[in-house]
């Protein structure tokens, strides 16, 4: 074991490899907010990726409702309940993670899900937490409450698959921090399945290897976003690259969310892997909940989301999420619009902050006729 | 002559009458129930399947159409397409645009309709869930569905793993 | 003594004598020895096996590097070997109430491995797994490849035979199956198969040679030549495989084999693993 750090977590920690940073790390921001649980992104990952034999059950990117939903059965529930109690203090996590918490004879705390763990996928969807009564009526936050969490293989930069691999055949690419299972390599041991918090493994009974998402790598390198980004309906995701935090640029769209406005946050950090998949906590949703899902920094970013009306920067980026399939590198907003650049500050595209509004009256007093609006 | 087929007057009602599971939904008050669209309802072929196999499966063994229901789906209990309306050309009725009255055919009033549909319909239990009628279902047995919740759900659901006060996390 | 009453007794005292030796079990011997004979049988329930000495190696846990298997489960595994000059036959039988040939997720097959040096030189390789620059050539069995051997077919429906699926997009009608584009399709939706991992299949035989220097270099050799069959016996595996005989392993000459088992209801699968030590070998002399 090594000492690396997190900062995620704002400490030091083991794990089993030193720390190597790769020199871009992929890195995406999820609006909750925004998620309808539409599954388009299942279904463009599920057409372009698993359609093979023995990738029937994998579902690289999901859906799940929160708190009832999860895939596999208790995902998140059982490593909790293996590493509780779970203590953040001033900012910074003081329990342990699943490196430092890993049994006797293992590299990493994990768990083995069964085959039919995975049969539910849609488990718990919709399914509120409380009960509706008559009478019930909608404020903020929810008196009954669920919410959509989408997730994706968060290409940690402490991966747990990766550590837990007895023969390396798990990789992180230096040149984008992209998480791969070499598949000429691996031998379907299934210590990734055991140890990924996240469950973004799927061991595949035909091949005898295990795979995961890739975050549409070949599309990556050519500067374009992955297949479940691109398709996502509600425009709740834009992928890019992210900086560490000492060295984070304004400019660079993710490091505005994560790093300068602190809007965007990690998933289970107290595990310690440094995922790379920053989540927009849902503003509805209650804090008990959402500290333990996202950590401490869900007051303070649902305080900005919401005051989102009058930031006209960080509602113009948010209005970049979904409007190009290029990788965005840089951004600014002018005025009433907002520009997603690439590196050499080329504009992508421009999106305004409002869309123009035309108002009809109801007479039309050149016609003489009232204007209705049926059918 | 070919002999004509004796159509059994219940045949419709046989593969058409909703047949579906119900389960504890906390999102509607008592006395409130829902269900979606599926696309996937039952067929008389899928009705056979589900008849025939030995395991069940409500899938057609002519065409593997594979239904998600044992028999109907969530427009059992809606009206057809075709309105009940008499179709006279005497009949007084509001024009389409404007407020004016007119009489006679007018599609909007004669024509097929998609929706809205309603129906007033009659909930019976018609058997247990499970395997042969026994057991819950997987995710409920293990503490994690809704009035099933176990320790550690609880737990879950209220945040219950970080210890500590909230209000020194920061 | 009358004669005949002195011949009915010598009788059956030959009788019981007689009786003796066929109900004695083969020897058991400190070493694996393995003894000559004209050819080798190809099925773990050839009569061959019958009076050949059995070798039995207790077997220990593989606590040295992580994941490491902390619980023992199988105690021992009995071995027999027969070569006919140029390959080596072993069988190994081990208890193992519970058969696990079907792969899933958290489900693992049992197996075992035969272990030589690539090598035999007085100063051998560590026995767990070889070291760097002196490697060990291992053979290795598992259940689940038995199974497809066997029979079992390649698809999703045998091994969940409720399951159903709609539509592969590689099936889909316009493509004309075995085509160069149908099976590049095909090809892209199996990334370990296109690029030609064994584990992917398809599959011929149920062992596979492989090569290591060290806990966690094990790689498949170039091609499989060994063979092997296994079968299950009233209370646990039976299997024999069959290679070409290892370096140093001649009449007269000794080597050292050690020999792995995997218990896959236990989740031994890899590393989490019960093996021996470096166990002398040696061809029985000429009688």
């Amino acid at each position: 074991m090594a000492r690396v750090h997190n900062w995620q977590i704002g400490r030091e920690m083991s794990y089993w490899y030193p720390e190597s940073r790769p020199k871009r790390q992929f890195a995406a921001v999820f609006d909750i907010n925004k998620c309808i649980a539409c599954q388009t992104c299942t279904l463009a990952c599920k057409t372009t990726w698993t359609s093979g034999k023995g990738q029937e059950y994998m579902l690289w990117n999901n859906v799940e409702s929160k708190p009832f939903g999860f895939y596999p059965l208790g995902w998140d529930l059982k490593l909790l309940k293996e590493l509780a109690p779970q203590h953040w203090e001033a900012g910074a996590y003081q329990g342990r993670t699943i490196f430092e918490a890993a049994p006797a004879g293992n590299r990493v705390l994990g768990w083995r899900p069964d085959d039919l763990d995975y049969a539910n996928p849609n488990v718990g969807e919709d399914d509120c937490a409380g009960q509706i009564e008559n009478g019930a009526s909608l404020q903020v936050p929810h008196m009954v409450w669920f919410f959509y969490l989408a997730r994706i293989c968060n290409h940690c930069s402490y991966p747990a698959c990766l550590a837990s691999c007895p023969r390396g055949a798990i990789y992180k690419r230096s040149e984008d921090g992209i998480v791969l299972i070499d598949q000429g390599r691996c031998r379907g041991y299934q210590e990734c399945v055991k140890a990924c918090p996240y469950k973004k493994t799927f061991f595949n009974s035909l091949t005898g290897t295990s795979e995961k998402c890739i975050a549409c790598f070949p599309k990556m390198e050519q500067g374009l976003q992955p297949q479940c980004f691109l398709n996502c309906i509600g425009k709740i995701r834009l992928a890019g690259w992210i900086s560490r935090p000492e060295k984070a640029q304004p400019d660079n769209p993710i490091d505005y969310l994560v790093h300068v406005r602190k809007v965007a946050l990690p998933l289970f950090p107290q595990f310690g892997l440094e995922p790379n998949v920053y989540y927009i906590p849902p503003v509805h949703a209650p804090l008990t909940f959402l500290h333990q899902m996202f950590g401490p920094g869900v007051d303070q970013a649902i305080k900005t989301y919401r005051a989102a009306a009058s930031d006209p920067d960080l509602a113009g980026l948010l209005g970049l999420f979904g409007c190009t399939e290029r990788v965005i590198l840089r951004w600014r907003r002018q005025g009433d619009s907002v520009a997603g650049l690439d590196d050499g500050r080329r504009e992508i595209v421009r999106v305004p902050m409002r869309e123009p509004i035309h108002i009809l009256p109801a007479f039309d007093a050149r016609y003489g006729v009232v204007r209705t609006n049926c059918p | 002559m070919a002999q004509q087929r004796k159509r059994d007057p219940l045949f419709d009602y046989e593969f058409a009458r909703l047949l579906c599971r119900a389960r504890y939904y906390p999102g509607t008050p008592r006395g409130v129930t829902r269900m979606w669209f599926n696309m996937y309802g039952a067929t008389p072929g899928s009705v056979e399947g589900q008849a025939k196999r030995p395991d069940g499966l409500a899938k057609n063994p002519r065409t593997n159409y594979q239904a998600m229901f044992r028999s109907g789906s969530h427009q059992s209990a809606t009206r057809g397409w075709l309105k009940p309306t008499l179709m006279t050309d005497s009949l007084v009725r509001k024009n389409l645009f404007g407020q004016s009255v007119g009489k006679g055919f007018l599609s909007d009033v004669h024509c097929p309709t998609g929706a809205p549909r309603e129906a007033i319909v009659k909930i019976t239990r018609a058997e247990p869930g499970g395997f042969e009628g026994k057991g819950l279902w997987r995710p409920a047995s293990l503490g994690l569905r809704p009035r099933y919740e176990n320790e550690d759900m609880k737990k879950y659901l209220a945040g219950g793993f970080l210890s500590g006060d909230p209000k020194k996390r920061r | 003594m009358q004669r005949w009453l002195r011949t009915s007794l010598i009788l059956a005292l030959a009788a019981l004598l007689l009786a003796a030796c066929e109900k004695a079990p083969p020897k058991q011997t400190a070493e694996v020895v393995v003894v000559t004979r004209a050819t080798l049988p190809a099925d773990p329930d050839d009569a061959a096996w019958k009076d050949v000495p059995i070798h039995v190696a207790p077997l220990i846990l593989q606590d040295m590097v992580e994941p490491r298997l902390l619980k023992p489960s199988t105690s021992e595994v009995r071995v027999r070997a027969i070569t006919d000059g140029t390959r080596i036959a072993a069988l190994l039988t081990w208890k193992d109430s519970i058969k696990d040939d079907l792969p899933g997720p958290a489900r693992f097959s049992d197996a075992c491995a035969v272990q030589f040096p690539a090598k035999m030189a007085a100063d051998l390789p560590a026995p767990q797994m070889g070291e760097k620059d002196r490697p060990v050539e291992i053979t290795l069995w598992r259940a689940t490849w038995q199974a497809v051997v066997d029979g079992r077919g390649d698809t999703i429906k045998d091994l969940y035979p409720g399951a159903t699926v709609d539509h592969y997009p590689f099936q889909a009608p316009p493509l004309e199956k075995g085509s160069p584009v149908q099976r590049e399709m095909e090809a892209r939706y199996s990334p370990a198969r296109a690029l030609g991992n064994p584990m992917a299949g398809p599959r011929q035989r149920p062992v596979e040679d492989l090569i290591a220097e060290g806990p966690g270099t094990i790689t498949p050799a170039p091609t499989t030549a060994s063979e092997g069959r296994g079968r299950r016996t009233a209370d646990g595996w039976s299997v024999l495989i069959a290679r070409r005989l290892p370096d140093g392993l001649a009449p007269a000459k000794r080597s050292q084999v050690a020999f792995a088992v995997w218990e896959g209801s236990q989740q031994e699968a890899g590393a989490r693993k019960m093996r021996t030590g470096w166990i002398p070998i040696v061809i029985e002399a000429k009688r």
